[in-house]
C-alpha cells in the first residue's frame, strides 16, 4: 500500500494549471510547450515521428517503427508522465509547474 | 552422454517455449493505462531450466529466446531491450536460487527475477533517450513486478513438481547415478 502511495504522489500529481511538455531527442531539447496554452490541435513533424499537440495534451500520433508502442502510450498531460520513442530516441515528459517555473522576462 | 543429449533436448524445446510464449506476449492488447507492463511468461521458462538444468545451459537458453524474439518482429533497440532485461532477471534469480527454501520461496526468487528485469530495462531505456523521466515509472512497475512473479512462479513451480519424476537429465540425478 506504501508504494500505491508513493505512486500516486508521484505519478498522479493533481493536473498542474501550466503542465509544460518537453520532447527531447538524443537528450537534445527539440520543442517545450505550454500545454495549457494549446488552443488548436496542431501535428509537429520530426520525420521519424509525428506528434500531435492538443488543448492540455500530446502524444505520438505516427512513428516510423514496427513496434509503435510510442503511438499506443496515447495522449499524456499530467505531469510525470511521459511517452518515449526508443527506436528513435525521443522522449515527451510532462513537467509540473513547480519544476520549470522560470519566468525569462 | 544420454545425459547430455536429454539436456540439449531439454534446452531446445525450452528455448522454443519461451520464444513462442514472449511472441504470444507481444500479441496481448496494449493497455495506455500501464505502459511497458507484461505478465513475462518466458520468466516461466527460465525459473523452470534454473532449476533443472546447469547455469550454462540457462543463459544460452535466455539469450537465444531473446535473439530469436528479436528476430520474430523486433529491432535491435528492442533485443538490447529484451537481453538486458532477461539477463539482469536470471542473474539475480541464479544469486537468489541458492537460497531457496531458507530465505526465498520460490515466488520470491521469482519477484525478485521480475523487478530486476524492470530495473535494467528501465536503466536502458534512460540510456538510450539520456533522460532519467522514465524512472517515474518505477513504482508501478516494481508492484506489477510482485503480481507477475508470483503468478509466474505458480506455474513454474506446478511444472517442476509434475516433472520431478521424469528424468530431465537434471544433475542431482546425474550424480546420484
Amino acid at each position: 500500500m506504501g508504494l500505491i502511495a508513493l505512486w500516486s504522489v508521484g505519478l498522479e500529481r493533481p493536473v498542474s494549471a501550466h503542465p509544460m511538455a518537453v520532447v527531447t531527442r538524443d537528450g537534445q531539447e527539440i520543442l517545450r510547450l505550454d500545454l495549457s496554452k494549446v488552443a488548436e490541435p496542431q501535428d509537429y513533424d520530426f520525420g521519424t515521428n509525428i506528434i500531435r499537440v492538443e488543448p492540455g495534451r500530446i502524444g505520438f500520433v505516427e512513428a516510423d517503427c514496427q513496434d509503435q508502442i510510442c503511438v499506443r502510450t496515447g495522449m499524456i498531460g499530467r505531469a510525470g508522465q511521459s511517452a518515449a520513442c526508443l527506436p528513435n530516441r525521443i522522449l515527451i515528459k510532462i513537467e509540473g509547474q513547480g519544476e520549470e517555473d522560470v519566468i525569462i522576462g | 552422454m544420454k545425459g547430455r543429449t536429454q539436456r540439449l533436448a531439454l534446452a531446445g524445446v525450452l528455448t522454443a517455449v519461451a520464444a513462442v510464449l514472449s511472441y504470444v506476449e507481444n500479441l496481448l492488447p496494449f493497455l495506455p493505462a500501464l505502459p511497458g507492463i507484461k505478465p513475462g511468461l518466458a520468466n516461466v521458462v527460465t525459473l523452470f531450466s534454473l532449476f533443472t538444468l546447469p547455469g550454462s545451459v540457462t543463459l544460452a537458453i535466455v539469450v537465444c529466446r531473446c535473439t530469436l524474439g528479436a528476430l520474430m518482429g523486433g529491432n535491435p533497440i528492442s533485443l538490447a531491450f529484451s537481453l538486458a532485461g532477461a539477463l539482469a532477471a536470471l542473474g539475480v534469480m541464479r544469486l537468489l536460487k541458492g537460497k531457496l527454501d531458507r530465505w526465498f520461496s520460490l515466488a520470491g526468487i521469482s519477484v525478485a527475477g521480475a523487478t530486476a528485469h524492470n530495473i535494467a530495462q528501465l536503466a536502458v531505456a534512460a540510456l538510450i533517450l539520456r533522460d532519467t523521466a522514465v524512472f517515474a515509472y518505477l513504482p508501478i512497475l516494481m508492484i506489477s513486478s510482485a503480481v507477475t512473479g508470483i503468478l509466474t512462479a505458480v506455474v513454474a513451480q506446478a511444472l517442476l513438481s509434475r516433472s520431478a519424476g521424469i528424468p530431465l537429465g537434471r544433475r542431482k540425478e546425474k550424480n546420484a547415478v
